[in-house]
């Protein structure tokens, strides 16, 4: 049977797990060890367990690469807002994270199709290129609906900058809020170098073990994707080791839908919910530091323990999306079962092995969304069907293939003008 | 007359989003244009309908198309300047004052920013009295008047120009133009005398918008919070609002053929192991607690996220969430025989006839 | 270690032996089967049904290799069923064993099933059978939680439950409101204990009291009963608050406003929401009764006092309202005779009924109500200044309409739904002109007459719109004497608020409303109630039409 490896990489450990199958048969941690160490660490592991780099199926990583936002040096980016007349000025980011220096050049499109947008962009080029900036992040109102603005506005950039730029496009979020689609912006733009540097040092290290084996990322949805999903939008990695916890405890336990007590500071309870075997997101955003984020993250509740007439159980009947009770598995020790009842406690150690086994256990995820004009169920048919196409298409192009293969469509009509526009989203899900 | 300063801005929004009883968009992003508007010390004077010059022309403005889609553009109030002029223009006559077709959602920060940057009057008063999906559920079809004509500047300024006679066809022929400008519009419209606008306006919508407001920045306890907000829409030609739930969300389910939406509730607090279950469209139309019939349109049926202690809409409203859901008479204009014609459960697609919040709850009102 | 569920089990022993595994339930269906292939086996073998059969083996194929999709490739080798009970028909496991034919398109192995694999099918059958049975269990534990915590949370006894070692387990909302845990539970008086066992061997006890009154029956009522006053103005504000500050003690108040203010509403209020809200609220208009009777109807008379009295006697209002709360109306007409008796009671608590000389003691909150202006009347030598004095503790002054205009819009709108559900109307709505018209018009019946005037126009229109010509014909003729007359802006006098209006329809108004109502003394009765006021009040002014 083919052979699997979980990195689980923190700010100052790495954990090793081998696995076959969906089964954790091996493993070994090192503190304080950064990713230098890492070529010795998996070189000593892969001899250790007899291991061959063409064994290995896949890599994957449970990586939170939020942890570097605290050390992000200060940049400069350049950033396009198209469609929108009034130039907005408040960045909430710079509020949310006083440490994070960030140098932001305006530019406001009112259209893209002008002969004066040219000449702007031109300008705007060559003003970022005297300051030395390489970034551009481009934010769209109406994105989801009218990518093309977008995407015009991106190959001028590509003609005019000869390449020389990183563009940042808004329209992959697939998220309808201009202010949202912002913050993910800025904060995947300012991971991007370093993570860029992480990564690059981790492929050599894996070029020199002669380990050819694809990589896959553990995002906080629980859910994988390979190095350019992450690269494209680091902050999904975000809470990606919580996610990894929940759906090897629901894996464990068998326990599909269940609530899991992960974790206990200062006397606040931290619940999580799993929700079909993956975590519960927080919808309709989660909340980064106070910035506004689309629902792809763990849901949270935080208890308070020794607040009066504050309940365990009725926390949990409030948070509680069934009709019925559902266990709740705890990593706590001191959760005692009359708090719960009548909810079944089901106490479990939360360990490196459960961490590794939700990650074999998660899916791969592709999501991509179209707008269509026409409702007619012959309209919304044919949109389905470029959207398999274009997914297809897709993961052929990364070399993915994926088993027992799902497509989810959902067909979100806009309010109030839903005789008209409705976007679908494609959702493909599949074991790597 | 009164006068809107910053301080109004805040209950206004809150206010808003109650009265849109679960649609109506939620207007974060003009609540910024407004706040920005207003923080050069900036006054609107807001007419009581008594106070229209008979004889001078008043008109209304505000955003048509998909207010959900609000979130995703920033506005400046100019765009409906530019409708105005053009309406003021094909009339040949100067705009007096301006007033809301729906004192609901984004229609009450966006035609206040409009009035602000126009420096006109805004009219204490509208023609809904909350969140209605299409324009011939306003008052002014409801008194065999027109929207006429209807002029809407799009998000590039560019301005168009209907003059439809019949309220049915200028929805259909805008809601075709709108989806080709991203589902969103700022018009200009109903130009019309202070004398005949008397007879087709809702009185007191817009105070009644900051009253209720005001309720939710003032109180910091649940009951406190709807004890005031049943004194203040019991002095109000609405009438009490009544709780009709209190619960948490488990799931939002679409019904996709008819394009509606099932909202699910389980009990809480008093409510423990009962159920509610509220059906949308773009608002929120009927509501059955335990399988029985609990409210429906037009009355409101409007949600409070009782964590927050602020009125919530159904963009905003997501499983696990723990709402308080209130009944809130619709403005009496709406419950009569021809009214219900226009904006019964009928026009949504729901079989059943009309049953008002006060013969529901009759020992509760009288 | 991972929890394996009856369904992984059975996935996985199929993968392990290379073969196929159907669970047959009690009644028979197929429950699960393992494979991917598309089988479609959803019946029940006729051999299965046999409950003694312990294994069935290849003999008795009934299963052709179509129904088992099977190409020609391969084979079935064996099939064995594997009953999980003796006692019912059809509930086990069928194992398929397929094989593939060899190259030349023989089938390789021979039929006969060893004991052993026998044997391993046969445990493999029963683990199988654990697990589901563990999987029901836990079913029906759940079930029993739920409807545990469901039922006791319904009573108003506390209840603690502990296990075998004296943890808890559980404990209901009435411990939980009561303030009871496990710590102060020693504290409570009447705890009772009841232990369970299996056999003799401790499962656990429950530690429960009696029922809590204070839990049953509890509803706050404050909202509902604060639901039905509509006013904008700040006076109507502070009336509210006095309200809810005198309404907990049981201090006599004074209600004091223009006849049709609507204060016998007010005084039901403070009563429900005083602690007495639960016994009687009993009311009285002075003015109403003739003098002679008044003493015998407050205070009740011992049989045969008095020529006409009943012969067993009768309970005075006071009585009647003991422990609640009295409200007397119209205290103004009281006679001064009257007054000294009520000012007796008021100082000493007790009722003499009349021709007795027992003394009855007597637990009662007094709220009485005047329109009368009590200071000139005390000038007058009308009514005694020392029972004022006693009464006047907390005056409450109910505003007039006159002065509340913004309040009228509020009104009308409030009771045009009313008349139109009680009369069963299709809702009705007042049109600009007409709503400016009650609006201009000076109310001096105050809300009684504005109830009045609703359902007038209510009862007369069959429109959507109730329009200026559907009110009643004097507010029609009225409104131009009005519209000048609200120029003045000044208050009146304090005595030229006296009503000098009410709201007496025209003769024209009463025929037309005769001939709705009909012309029976029923008929007039429903009329009289209709208009608010008493038949005999009726019969006079039909008097004077003819």
């Amino acid at each position: 049977m083919k052979k699997r490896l979980v990195l689980i990489i923190k700010e100052k450990t790495i954990d090793l797990l081998l696995g076959m199958g969906k089964i954790v048969i091996a493993s070994r941690r090192e503190n304080y060890c950064t990713i230098r160490d890492l070529k010795d660490m998996l070189q000593n592991f892969m001899r250790f367990n007899n291991i061959k780099p063409q064994e290995l199926e896949n890599l994957l990583f449970i990586m939170d690469f939020t942890y570097l936002l605290p050390d992000i040096p200060p940049s400069s980016l350049g950033y396009i807002q198209i469609g929108s007349s009034t130039p907005h000025e408040q960045f909430k980011i710079e509020k949310s994270f006083a440490n994070i220096d960030l140098n932001i050049y305006n530019l406001y499109l009112l259209s893209t199709d002008s002969r004066e947008t040219q000449a702007k962009l031109a300008n705007f080029i060559a003003y970022l290129s005297d300051k030395g900036i390489d970034k551009i992040a481009i934010n769209n109102a109406f994105a989801n609906f009218n990518e093309e603005r977008e995407k015009s506005v991106i190959s001028a950039l590509y003609k005019m900058g000869k390449g020389k730029f990183k563009i940042f496009p808004s329209h992959i979020y697939n998220v309808s809020n201009y202010l949202v689609r912002e913050n993910m912006l800025f904060l995947n733009l300012l991971l991007y170098n370093e993570i860029k540097k992480v990564m690059t040092s981790i492929l050599e290290i894996l070029q020199e073990l002669t380990i050819n084996s694809p990589l896959f990322f553990l995002q906080g949805n629980g859910t994988l994707t390979n190095l350019e999903g992450i690269l494209a939008s680091p902050i999904n990695s975000w809470q990606s080791l919580l996610a990894s916890s929940l759906i090897g405890a629901s894996l464990i336990t068998g326990e599909k839908d269940c609530f899991v007590l992960t974790e206990q500071k200062n006397n606040f309870l931290q619940i999580n919910m799993v929700q079909k075997g993956t975590p519960r997101c927080s919808t309709p955003f989660a909340y980064l530091h106070g910035l506004t984020m689309p629902p792809y993250y763990p849901w949270r509740k935080e208890f308070e323990l020794a607040a009066k007439n504050n309940d365990l159980k009725n926390v949990l009947e409030q948070n509680n999306l069934y009709s019925g009770q559902i266990p709740v598995i705890s990593f706590l020790d001191s959760v005692k079962d009359y708090w719960l009842f009548p909810y079944e406690l089901m106490p479990l150690e939360n360990n490196l092995a459960i961490m590794a086994a939700g990650a074999f256990q998660a899916q791969y995820q592709l999501e991509i969304t179209s707008t269509t004009q026409d409702m007619s169920p012959d309209a919304l048919n044919k949109t389905k069907k470029i959207l398999k196409q274009k997914s297809d298409t897709l993961l052929t192009q990364h070399n993915i293939q994926l088993g027992n293969i799902t497509y989810d469509y959902c067909i979100i009509p806009v309010k109030y003008n839903l005789q008209n526009v409705s976007t679908v989203r494609l959702r493909v899900n599949g074991e790597i | 007359m009164k006068y809107i300063d910053q301080s109004w801005i805040k209950p206004l929004y809150l206010g808003s989003i109650f009265l849109g009883a679960g649609g109506g968009g939620k207007p974060d992003n003009i609540l910024l244009l407004c706040q920005k508007i207003f923080s050069k010390v900036l006054t609107v004077p807001l007419l009581d309908i008594e106070e229209l010059a008979e004889d001078k022309v008043y008109a209304a403005t505000g955003l048509v198309g998909s207010p959900e889609v609000v979130d995703d553009f920033f506005c400046t109030g100019q765009e409906s300047l530019e409708a105005l002029n053009r309406l003021s223009k094909s009339i040949n006559s100067p705009l007096a004052g301006l007033f809301t077709l729906e004192c609901a959602g984004v229609n009450i920060l966006y035609p206040l920013c409009v009035a602000g940057l126009a420096k006109l009057p805004l009219i204490n008063g509208d023609c809904i009295g909350r969140a209605f999906p299409e324009l011939q559920m306003t008052t002014f079809h409801l008194n065999n008047q027109a929207l006429r004509p209807f002029v809407f500047s799009n998000t590039e300024k560019k301005v168009y120009e209907f003059d439809d006679k019949d309220n049915f066809m200028l929805e259909l022929n805008i809601r075709h133009i709108l989806s080709q400008v991203d589902n969103i519009g700022f018009f200009a419209t109903c130009p019309t005398k202070g004398k005949e606008l008397q007879k087709i306006l809702i009185p007191h919508t817009f105070t009644l918008a900051y009253e209720i407001g005001r309720v939710f920045t003032t109180y910091t306890s649940y009951e406190d919070m709807l004890y005031n907000l049943i004194k203040t829409t019991r002095n109000s030609i609405y009438g009490a609002c009544i709780e009709l739930f209190i619960g948490t969300v488990q799931q939002i389910e679409n019904i996709e053929h008819k394009h509606w939406q099932a909202i699910y509730l389980k009990g809480i607090k008093d409510y423990q192991e009962e159920t509610l279950q509220i059906l949308t469209q773009n608002e929120n139309l009927i509501a059955y607690k335990n399988n029985k019939l609990a409210a429906m349109v037009p009355d409101l049926i409007s949600m409070i996220d009782i964590d927050t202690l602020k009125p919530i809409n159904n963009n905003t409203i997501s499983p696990g969430m723990n709402i308080a859901v209130l009944g809130t008479p619709a403005p009496l204009v709406w419950k009569t025989k021809d009214a219900l014609n226009i904006v019964g459960p009928q026009c949504f697609g729901y079989k059943s006839p009309y049953k008002s919040l006060e013969e529901l709850y009759f020992n509760y009102y009288y | 270690m991972r929890k394996i569920s009856s369904q992984d089990f059975l996935n996985t022993v199929a993968q392990g032996l290379n073969c196929r595994i159907y669970s047959y339930s009690k009644k028979g269906f197929l429950l699960r089967a393992t494979g991917t292939s598309q089988y479609n086996l959803d019946f029940l073998p006729a051999f299965i049904n046999d409950a003694k059969t312990k294994f069935l083996l290849n003999q008795h194929i009934t299963i052709n290799s179509e129904e088992l999709s099977l190409d020609n490739k391969h084979f079935l080798l064996h099939e064995v069923f594997v009953p999980l009970t003796e006692l019912e028909k059809g509930f086990g496991l069928l194992w398929l064993f397929i094989k593939e034919k060899d190259q030349q398109g023989k089938k390789t192995e021979s039929h006969i099933l060893s004991e052993d694999k026998l044997r391993l099918l046969q445990t493999l059958s029963h683990i199988y059978k654990v697990l589901i049975t563990t999987e029901d269990m836990r079913e029906e534990i759940s079930l029993y939680r739920q409807l545990l915590n469901f039922t006791s949370n319904m009573l108003a006894n506390s209840l603690i439950l502990y296990d075998k070692k004296e943890n808890i387990l559980f404990y209901n909302n009435a411990a939980k409101k009561m303030g009871i845990t496990k710590n102060n539970f020693k504290k409570v008086l009447d705890v009772n204990t009841k232990d369970f066992y299996q056999g003799n061997k401790l499962l656990g006890k429950i530690k429960y009291t009696s029922a809590h009154k204070e839990l049953l029956g509890h509803y706050n009522n404050t909202i509902k009963n604060f639901n039905k006053i509509i006013g904008k103005d700040p006076q109507t504000d502070k009336i509210v608050t006095i309200i809810k500050q005198v309404a907990a003690t049981d201090t006599t108040v004074l209600l004091r406003g223009e006849s049709g203010t609507g204060k016998e509403e007010y005084a039901k209020l403070i009563h429900n929401l005083s602690p007495r809200q639960n016994e009687p609220f009993v009311a009285l208009n002075c003015a109403a009764i003739p003098e002679n009777l008044l003493e015998s109807e407050l205070f009740g008379y011992e049989g045969g006092s008095f020529t006409g009295a009943k012969k067993e006697g009768n309970i005075g209002k006071f009585q009647l309202a003991h422990n609640g709360t009295i409200f007397l109306d119209e205290i103004g007409d009281m006679p001064l005779t009257l007054q000294v008796k009520l000012l007796r009671f008021l100082q000493e608590r007790y009722v003499e009924p009349v021709g007795s000389n027992k003394k009855i003691p007597i637990d009662v909150r007094i709220i009485c109500a005047t329109h009368q202006n009590l200071e000139e009347q005390i000038q007058l030598g009308e009514f005694r200044e020392d029972l004022f004095y006693r009464i006047n503790v907390i005056p409450i002054t109910i505003p007039s309409l006159h002065y509340r205009k913004d309040d009228i819009e509020l009104l009308i709108t409030y009771y045009v739904k009313k008349f139109c559900l009680l009369q069963k109307k299709d809702f009705m709505t007042f049109s600009y002109e007409s709503m400016n018209t009650l609006k201009n018009y000076n109310w001096p019946g105050n809300v009684r007459e504005l109830m009045n005037v609703v359902e007038y126009c209510v009862t007369m229109t069959n429109k959507s719109v109730i329009s200026n010509n559907d009110l009643p014909t004097y507010m029609q003729s009225e409104r131009k004497f009005n519209q000048i007359n609200t120029e003045i802006t000044s208050p009146p006098h304090i005595k030229q608020m006296k009503p000098n209006k009410t709201g007496k329809p025209s003769p024209q108004e009463l025929l037309i409303l005769l001939d709705k109502f009909g012309r029976g003394t029923e008929d007039k009765k429903k009329l009289a109630q209709h208009l608010n006021i008493s038949l005999a009040t009726l019969y006079r002014w039909l008097a004077k039409i003819n």
